[in-house]
């Protein structure tokens, strides 16, 4: 196994190769190891400082990097749009550039534009980890959720991942894709036909609008929030109407004859995507994503810091 | 005032001295000898002499953007005409989309007037609707009287195709064109870039190449209906292509343009978000490019434009979804395309004199004698870099600051006024 990753900065999966994934999914293993101590914290990072900048609402995320970062002992500093300057008009890279002035050496960022991060990355020097980019990449949500899938299955190899919801607004199921493949998994994407990009096939995924036919076909399936906040045009008619067609729910659960690992990125939709009977069902890991995240998100920042020298 | 260029080849592909190496001798801005071996009648006789000279009919743009009045900051008529006649432009049909737009009769007429040193002529442009909010048509006698040459609610595309229809049929007894960048904003599917594996790649939303080529057929239809001329700005699609030249074969007065990028990009150059190839209209797929390539060299595209976008660079580095669309281009669009198509010169020849002249209803441009002088002198062998230094837009975005060209415009000849860059 490699022992350094091959980037400096975590901008999308897209652009890491599978032993890169494969030592943070090693490396995480250990720090779940940590974090499940009597004393969970480690003095990794202890001359590091770490900004978190949050250009767009996060609650499970932003929480999760800063209670990994302070597992980790780093100086961690906390940025949220509502109270920054980016609202007196400030750019991102003058945001960043004074926050960077005050000598921090990593970035942690979710933006609502694509590829913000990369923008980023072409002018600064700090260590850049995308925590969402708009639509775009979501990277530690796909590393968490492989590292979930291979605790519960034991490989990805050949296993087959359904992503089932909103594809075409969603960060998490591009990452999914790009992680999944990457590891030899099998993927398919379900939902409306509005609600799936139009190439999406092109990226060797299958595409199915059945989510009966789809549960019966996968091993997992990795259930996505609808986003209503980032679809200004009507996809589909009705929330009802999704529900009752693309929804998981028990009933169709228990109609495929197989034991399914359910998942969800969060936060749920209760009652729309997944309903609770589904949620909290035996074979729903969402709380072990949870709880994945921080070790997987621990790994990152540790394995990028790393690379700092 | 007399100019003698020595030992130069004409471009001029409808002209009767078309590929000749010759010498050419003005006086007073008309064209007085073409010949060989001519000696200067003069001790104050300019003489021009360059390695592999060249000189075609002069250049002229359609549609490049600037922002007097309203965005100066961005781009002035001033630094636009620079701009222009270092590409080898000696005439200009801005787009009406400033602010206020032209289209009253006091910004069309001021327009047409608009001295600057390089003698660069400006072609008005005039709105087609007020404000060129799409809504009510524009008073299209009087912008004619004050010298606009067609009308266009410039890159704003016109969504209402009922006003489009009486803006042909109010056009068709004055002969002049209508120009229409074909795009269904209803389509656009909140876009940011060419919709295909890129744009999946990227996460982006794309625009898919049918929110253009419905509009195309649209404006096709309603040209046929009308019997009145439409010039179809900037395609970018293979399915574009093919609906014009159906138009044409079926007789359907259409003219349409291409503008360089869309010859020398696709979609897959925005990589990893780069703000520099966020352009309007967006650069397509391999294929789409290959066809208008094609539809450039087959005459069912008529002109190449430099879609001169000019941005500050507070709009435009910025990140993708933010940043501004468009390249600072009229200078650097010849070298670029003769870059990239050497053997095409008589094509961006034709695509950048005789036919946009032709649909704006202006008097064509030959090299012979006894006519008025307006052409551009270029080396189309010669390499060069761009740099800042020597870009004379007010903006800097453009991707070719550094970029080594082959292709180089020595300078332009305006009536009297010789500029050599």
């Amino acid at each position: 196994m490699a022992s350094q990753l091959s980037t400096k900065h975590l901008l999308g999966i897209k652009y890491i190769e599978r032993k890169d994934i494969e030592l943070i999914l090693e490396t995480a293993d250990q720090f779940k190891e940590v974090i499940n101590r009597p004393i969970k914290k480690v003095p990794s990072l202890r001359d590091t400082t770490i900004a978190n900048l949050f250009f767009e609402s996060s609650t499970r995320t932003r929480i999760s990097f800063e209670l990994a970062e302070k597992r980790l002992s780093a100086d961690v500093i906390n940025f949220s749009a509502s109270s920054s300057s980016v609202n007196k008009g400030e750019t991102l890279l003058d945001t960043v550039n004074n926050i960077l002035s005050m000598k921090v050496d990593m970035v942690v960022m979710r933006h609502p534009a694509p590829g913000a991060p990369s923008f980023l990355a072409g002018k600064i020097d700090a260590n850049i980890i995308n925590a969402g980019d708009g639509t775009h990449e979501h990277p530690t949500q796909a590393l968490l959720d492989a590292f979930s899938i291979r605790e519960q299955l034991g490989t990805l190899q050949g296993k087959k991942i359904a992503i089932i919801g909103d594809i075409l607004h969603s960060r998490v199921a591009l990452s999914n894709i790009f992680c999944l493949q990457k590891l030899g998994a099998k993927v398919r994407v379900c939902g409306p036909a509005t609600l799936i990009p139009r190439y999406i096939g092109e990226l060797g995924v299958e595409v199915s609008h059945s989510v009966e036919d789809t549960l019966q076909w996968c091993d997992v399936a990795n259930v996505l929030r609808i986003q209503l906040e980032r679809q200004n045009i009507k996809y589909f008619p009705s929330l009802r109407e999704y529900t009752q067609y693309f929804g998981i729910n028990r009933s169709k659960l228990e109609k495929v004859k197989k034991d399914i690992v359910i998942m969800h990125p969060g936060p749920i939709n209760r009652g729309v995507e997944l309903s609770s009977d589904a949620a909290d069902s035996p074979h729903s890991i969402i709380l072990q994503q949870v709880e994945n995240g921080v070790a997987v998100r621990m790994a990152v920042l540790y394995l990028l810091a790393d690379r700092r020298n | 005032m007399d100019v003698l260029l020595k030992k130069c080849t004409i471009i001029d592909p409808s002209g009767p001295h078309h590929r000749k190496e010759v010498d050419v001798l003005i006086h007073n801005g008309v064209i007085e000898k073409i010949g060989k071996r001519l000696t200067a009648p003069n001790a104050k006789c300019k003489l021009v002499e360059a390695n592999n000279l060249h000189l075609s009919p002069g250049w002229l743009d359609i549609m490049p953007w600037h922002g007097e009045p309203g965005f100066e900051q961005v781009e002035t008529l001033t630094s636009l005409c620079a701009a222009a006649a270092a590409g080898g432009y000696t005439a200009v049909a801005p787009a009406p989309n400033t602010q206020p737009v032209a289209d009253q009769f006091n910004n069309v007429r001021a327009l047409g007037h608009f001295q600057n040193s390089y003698g660069v002529r400006i072609h008005p442009l005039g709105a087609l609707s007020v404000g060129t909010e799409g809504k009510d048509l524009t008073e299209i006698y009087d912008l004619t009287q004050a010298g606009a040459v067609a009308f266009t609610d410039g890159w704003k595309s016109v969504q209402h195709s009922g006003l489009l229809l009486r803006a042909l049929e109010y056009v068709r007894p004055l002969k002049r064109t209508v120009i229409n960048q074909p795009h269904e904003r209803n389509l656009e599917n909140e876009g940011l870039m060419h919709e295909g594996v890129t744009s999946t790649l990227l996460g982006m939303k794309g625009i898919p190449a049918l929110a253009e080529e419905i509009m195309v057929h649209r404006d096709l239809e309603l040209a046929r209906y009308a019997g009145s001329a439409i010039h179809i700005l900037s395609i970018t699609s293979k399915g574009s292509v093919r609906l014009v030249k159906e138009g044409k074969k079926q007789g359907i007065p259409v003219s349409a343009s291409v503008a360089i990028m869309n010859l020398l990009a696709i979609d897959e150059d925005v990589r990893d978000f780069d703000p520099a190839y966020k352009i309007w209209p967006p650069l397509r797929s391999a294929e789409d490019q290959k066809a208008l390539l094609a539809g450039v060299k087959n005459q069912t595209i008529d002109v190449i434009t430099s879609n001169h976008s000019p941005s500050d660079q507070e709009h435009k580095d910025l990140e993708f979804a933010y940043a501004a669309y468009g390249i600072t281009q009229l200078q650097t669009c010849f070298p670029a395309f003769n870059s990239a198509f050497p053997e095409e010169l008589d094509t961006f020849v034709l695509a950048v004199s005789q036919n946009p002249r032709s649909i704006l209803g202006l008097k064509k441009v030959t090299i012979e004698v006894g006519e008025p002088v307006e052409m551009t002198l270029f080396n189309p062998t010669e390499t060069w870099t761009f740099t800042r230094s020597k870009n004379r837009s007010q903006a800097i975005n453009t991707p070719f600051f550094d970029h080594p060209f082959t292709g180089k415009v020595v300078g332009t000849i305006i009536g009297d006024q010789l500029n050599i860059i």
